[in-house]
């Protein structure tokens, strides 16, 4: 088995191993399907400069999934939606305390080598 | 032995100025919310939050609040030795940095969603809109100062958006109105001639230290 086989199959035994393994989340696709996969998630809070060299206090979320979980569910081509005529891809997770968020989709980062995804997220409200 | 000098307690022309063009904001903010409401317009659309000199962290854009905030600071001077003289009074070109924040969160429509990005930018640029039409008005050409401001310019606009790597939940963008004042370092206590009787209440916000001015327009103050 090659290093790289090697590694993706030891994400997929990490991810999915119940105990110390990914979070459930919630895929909604812009037509309203759902899919439950696991993923690691991230909501951590940051200070941001909007370029003026002053500080805005903001979060950064994301959540990976592996690349097999979203095309097995039929989500391979989730992405971000900025045309306002469409629903964006949603994902709904729960941070430490089991509080739901839904996040819009803004921008995806697929790791191939690997088999993995990392969706960034934003704010929305339904 | 030299003699010292007496004491300093007043304020320069850049202090003077910088609380002019704070001043000038918080006040017609609110009066352009009154008259949007007469207008049967949303006063929302013409409200900004104003604070001067403000260097924490904008904390205050994790809650629901929206509100566009405008930051008014001193940039620096420099001093014309053509138009001054040694002792009295020199001439000073203060740059002031008046920096526009706005947030907007991406919300589900009828049909689709309102993105976040595109909000938060069109927010800004009507607060940037706002604070420009106030700041370059005639009334305003010497920023109420008249004897000490000598010409305001509005020397740029520029719209900032965080950079790739930083992208975080909320959709924030900044405008950065970059305005130059000529201004005398003296102070002049000139009467203005009065155009209209308004009454204003200024003060702090006790919390988070937002400048608020509370307008009471067509009536004299008791005191007069």
């Amino acid at each position: 088995m090659s290093l790289r086989a090697t590694a993706a199959a030891d994400l997929v035994g990490i991810l999915q191993d119940t105990d110390t393994g990914g979070d459930s989340v919630t895929i909604t696709a812009p037509d309203g399907s759902t899919a439950v996969v696991l993923g690691f998630t991230s909501d951590i809070h940051l200070s941001v400069d909007p370029g003026t060299g002053e500080l805005v206090s903001g979060c950064k979320a994301s959540v990976s999934v592996l690349i097999s979980d979203l095309e097995d569910a039929g989500f391979g081509a989730i992405h971000s939606v900025a045309d306002s005529s469409s629903r964006p891809w949603l994902i709904t997770m729960a941070d430490s305390k089991g509080t739901e968020t839904v996040y819009k989709v803004v921008e995806t980062n697929p790791d191939r080598s690997v088999g993995l995804m990392l969706i960034f997220l934003g704010e929305y409200e339904q | 032995m030299t003699q010292s000098i007496p004491l300093i307690n007043k304020n320069d022309g850049f202090e003077t100025v910088r609380d002019a063009i704070a001043s000038i904001l918080a006040t017609e903010t609110a009066a352009q919310q009154v008259l949007a409401a007469a207008a049967g317009q949303d006063p929302d659309d013409y409200k900004f939050r104003v604070f001067a000199e403000r260097a924490a962290p904008w904390e205050i854009f994790g809650s629901d609040d929206v509100t566009p905030i405008v930051n008014v600071w001193f940039d620096g001077s420099n001093y014309d030795p053509s138009t001054s003289n040694v002792s009295t009074r020199q001439k000073g070109t203060s740059r002031f940095n008046i920096d526009v924040y706005s947030r907007a969160v991406s919300t589900e429509t009828e049909g689709g969603h309102s993105p976040g990005d595109e909000a938060a930018a069109k927010a800004a640029h009507n607060a940037a809109k706002l604070v420009r039409n106030i700041l370059m008005h005639d009334k305003y050409k010497y920023l109420g100062l008249q004897g000490t401001v000598w010409r305001r310019w509005l020397t740029s606009l520029t719209t900032f958006q965080p950079g790739a790597g930083t992208l975080p939940v909320e959709n924030v963008v900044a405008v950065r109105l970059a305005l130059e004042v000529d201004h005398n370092e003296t102070i002049d206590l000139e009467d203005h001639e009065i155009l209209e009787i308004v009454n204003v209440k200024m003060y702090h916000d006790s919390v988070d230290g937002q400048l608020i001015a509370e307008l009471q327009f067509g009536e004299e103050d008791e005191g007069e």
